[in-house]
């Protein structure tokens, strides 16, 4: 019936047939959809029992060709016995006209292009010649390569670090940036711009661009009464505003311990002190926050505390008030705060503390005018940190979060996860990422700090 | 304007005694020098006068008023510090109005007030720069604005010329003397350089081991040391140890390796006491053949080492393992001399100085 007539290849294969065949065989099956674009995927459908091969005859086409086993290229959509076959034409321009009351009808799925048949191996003249070419090149080879080498070697990094070292160095520098960040970043964020297609449907006709994803974080579903998707938009900000939030108490906590043990604490003090801030981290960040959740829960230990001295009559919900989340959040990214911080303070001429005290300073005006300047890429950086793990946080939501408040990562999970919605997931992290890079470096500009400035850290 | 009283002042580390019963008193607009070597406790007490820690036991008073558990922030004391800790990411008008900044005082009047300062300390119209873009010497003179631009009652100083190369040095010492002599308020400074102490200060305490070894003005320090150690710390000295043999009208006669010696006995030194006498290089003169002194020493000459204004001649005794100098003035009319000569060189009694046996300052 039909093959695209552009014949360009296996696009032609999208296409669902659903003719209606009269007098054919016995039970019918359910309509049958054939992905015949890959040919090597669909070795069983020659093999079906009982066929009774559909070859359309079309006007101008070379005479169809019968399924043979050793033309994959071809393939056919089979009615094994079937009274109804339905076939879809997604292509409906040059649509061949049906001729009415046709009982046998063919259909020849041909891709224009030729297929190498299997390799059947290398035979010996072929090795034979392969390896003479190869003793003839071999010595150019070598010459041009040493040349290579050579002047690889010229390069003052190379010098430098020697020919091994350096290899591996921007190997591994690259490799990590384009395998482990770039490359993953740019398949995501060609996801996002794409519609959640079935894995057969994936680059074929209907596997195109498309802003639909952003449009639904923006105006939810279409045909919805509200303006905008208020439920998710109002996740989004909660989850910006509350990072903030979370990031701001996390500097206010780290800020004076970072001080006191940069400045103040000398000697075993400070690796003890050093210590107890570490060991913690040892233990696994779930555990962490399931351990938190025990300690606000109802019956937990904070609870039975306070209804304790009674300062309650009744265990306070600290999860629907959002507290244990925004504890175990800050809790999380404790140390991500304080070494920056500490790197930072630590830095400082303490006689810069001091002049600033003999002058008159109150400590408020201390830390104001030195220290916080001082400390400035350091603070940046602790809060970048804070506030970026803070608003892209799956663990410490999910299992300390009220049951009413949600993450917005959590949504982006279950577009992934439950909702089988990559594409859409993809927008939502990506609108996040870029929300929290915008937002980062807005504040970066207010407080003057460099990008330079933080890496320095 | 104050003086600084230290009244029986102790100061301990732990079981470290930092400064031992320092008792003396700081006259309201006088420039007052401590002067050791370093780790002797002098940068102690500045700390304690500054509020920075309390005396263990004792009184710190300022104009009278008794400073314990005041803090620096408090008190009417203003410090500069040995790297100066200037405010990196200040302009310098900023540093200098840092002091009043945090006292509330209004942006204008600060401008005023720095700018009067800069003029002070020679650099008008140079609040803008920032601190880096200013020369060592700059930089001191900024300090020392940031410092007065508080109105201190006492200025103090921790060694503040010490990171500045010489000829710096000189000059600045020259323009802090001024500087104090025109704001006329106490400076209390703290030195390990002899010549800053020397040229500068009203009066200088020699401190060594937390211990106040004498208060005098220059002069007396250098000519009638009290001790041993400020013998030997304060300018050089040859010192010659023995027994004191003869006493009598102010002067001492000691038995040394070199015969007796004569030297004026300020300290009581009384017969069989275990005791040196000093005498400068520059006391010591070559005897000509047929020139007699009152102390006598037989030397031979190990070295001669030119100093433009000064020749140095080092000199050893028989029997004796310790260099004697000899400083002569580049006149013209030296005596020719060289290694391997043996000479006569002799002093005065007047420029011996006879003192008790105490501990040296190291070379």
């Amino acid at each position: 019936m039909n093959e695209s007539s552009d014949h360009t290849g296996y696009e032609v294969a999208q296409l669902q047939v659903t003719p209606q065949l009269p007098g054919a065989g016995s039970a019918a099956p359910s309509p049958t959809t054939v992905s015949p674009q890959l040919p090597s995927s669909s070795p069983i459908a020659p093999q079906l029992p009982g066929s009774s091969p559909i070859v359309p005859k079309l006007p101008g086409t070379p005479s169809p060709k019968l399924p043979g086993s050793e033309n994959p290229a071809g393939s056919i959509i089979k009615a094994p016995g079937a009274s109804n076959l339905n076939i879809t034409i997604t292509n409906p321009e040059n649509l061949p006209k049906l001729p009415a009351g046709e009982t046998e009808l063919k259909l020849v799925i041909q891709s224009e292009k030729p297929v190498a048949p299997p390799d059947s191996g290398l035979g010996f003249w072929e090795i034979f010649i392969a390896v003479v070419a190869a003793l003839v090149v071999a010595p150019f080879v070598q010459r041009e390569a040493g040349k290579w080498v050579a002047n690889v070697n010229a390069i003052n990094f190379v010098r430098k670090n020697g020919l091994t070292i350096s290899l591996y160095l921007v190997t591994f520098s690259f490799g990590w940036i384009i395998f482990m960040i770039v490359l993953p970043q740019l398949y995501m964020f060609d996801f996002s711009f794409r519609f959640n297609l079935p894995p057969h449907e994936v680059g074929g006709a209907n596997d195109i661009y498309t802003l639909k994803n952003y449009e639904y974080l923006l105006f939810g579903r279409a045909g919805s009464d509200e303006l905008f998707n208020w439920l998710h938009l109002n996740v989004f900000f909660k989850t910006i505003v509350a990072s903030v939030f979370v990031t701001v108490l996390d500097f206010a906590i780290c800020y004076p311990l970072a001080y006191y043990m940069a400045q103040s604490v000398k000697g075993g003090n400070q690796r003890l002190l050093f210590l107890c801030l570490i060991l913690p981290f040892w233990v696994n960040e779930i555990l962490r926050a399931f351990a938190f959740k025990l300690i606000f829960a109802q019956q937990g230990l904070i609870n039975v505390f306070l209804v304790g001295i009674g300062v309650f009559d009744q265990p306070f919900d600290f999860f629907k008030a959002d507290i244990a989340l925004y504890s175990g959040l800050m809790y999380a990214y404790l140390l991500l705060m304080i070494f920056p911080l500490y790197n930072a303070i630590e830095s400082l001429d303490h006689n810069q503390v001091e002049a600033a005290r003999d002058m008159g300073a109150s400590w408020w005006k201390i830390h104001r005018r030195v220290v916080m300047p001082h400390a400035k890429p350091g603070i940046a950086s602790g809060c970048t940190m804070v506030f970026m793990l803070s608003a892209g946080a799956l663990a410490a939501p999910n299992i300390l979060g009220g049951p009413s408040s949600l993450w917005f990562t959590q949504i982006i999970y279950q577009w992934y996860n439950t909702g089988g919605n990559w594409p859409q997931g993809s927008a939502y992290a990506f609108v996040l990422l870029i929300a929290c890079i915008i937002f980062v470096r807005i504040l970066m500009r207010v407080f003057k700090v460099g990008l330079g400035e933080i890496a320095q850290r | 304007m104050s003086s600084v009283e230290l009244d029986h002042v102790n100061i301990r580390f732990g079981d470290f005694t930092a400064v031992d019963d320092c008792n003396l008193t700081i006259e309201s607009g006088e420039f007052f020098s401590f002067l050791g070597p370093s780790g002797c406790g002098k940068t102690t007490i500045l700390r304690a006068v500054s509020g920075f820690n309390d005396p263990t036991e004792g009184h710190v008073r300022i104009g009278g008023r008794d400073m314990f558990g005041i803090g620096p922030n408090q008190r009417p004391t203003a410090l500069i510090f040995q790297n100066l800790a200037l405010f990196p990411l200040m302009s310098v008008a900023d540093n200098i109005a840092f002091g009043l900044e945090v006292r509330g005082i209004k942006y204008e009047e600060r401008r005023r007030r720095a700018e009067e300062l800069l003029n002070l300390i020679a650099l008008p119209g140079q609040g803008e720069k920032m601190v880096s873009e200013l020369s060592g010497g700059q930089r001191q003179r900024v300090a020392i604005a940031r410092a007065l631009a508080v109105e201190p009652e006492v200025l103090l100083l921790d060694e503040p010329l010490s990171a500045l190369d010489l000829k710096l040095r000189q000059r600045m010492r020259t323009e802090l003397r001024t500087i104090q002599q025109r704001v006329g308020i106490t400076f209390i400074y703290i030195t390990h350089d002899q010549g800053e102490a020397l040229t500068m200060s009203d009066r200088i305490a020699v401190m060594s081991a937390g211990i106040v070894q004498q208060v005098g003005d220059g002069s007396t320090i250098y000519n009638a040391p009290a001790t041993a150690f400020v013998a030997s710390f304060v300018g050089e000295n040859n010192p010659f140890r023995g027994r004191v043999t003869a006493t009598g009208s102010g002067s001492a006669a000691i038995d040394t390796h070199f015969g007796r010696l004569k030297g004026a006995n300020d300290q009581g030194l009384t017969e069989g006491d275990d005791a040196f006498i000093f005498v400068r290089p520059e006391s010591l003169r070559l005897l000509r053949d047929g020139e007699n002194a009152e102390n006598e020493l037989e030397c031979e000459v190990l070295k001669e080492e030119f100093e433009g204004n000064f020749v140095h001649v080092f000199m050893r005794g028989e029997s004796t393992d310790k260099d004697i100098k000899l400083a002569m003035t580049n006149d013209g009319q030296m005596p020719a001399i060289k290694p391997g000569d043996k000479v006569r060189v002799g002093f005065n009694a007047d420029r011996g100085v006879a003192l008790p046996f105490g501990e040296l300052a190291d070379e």
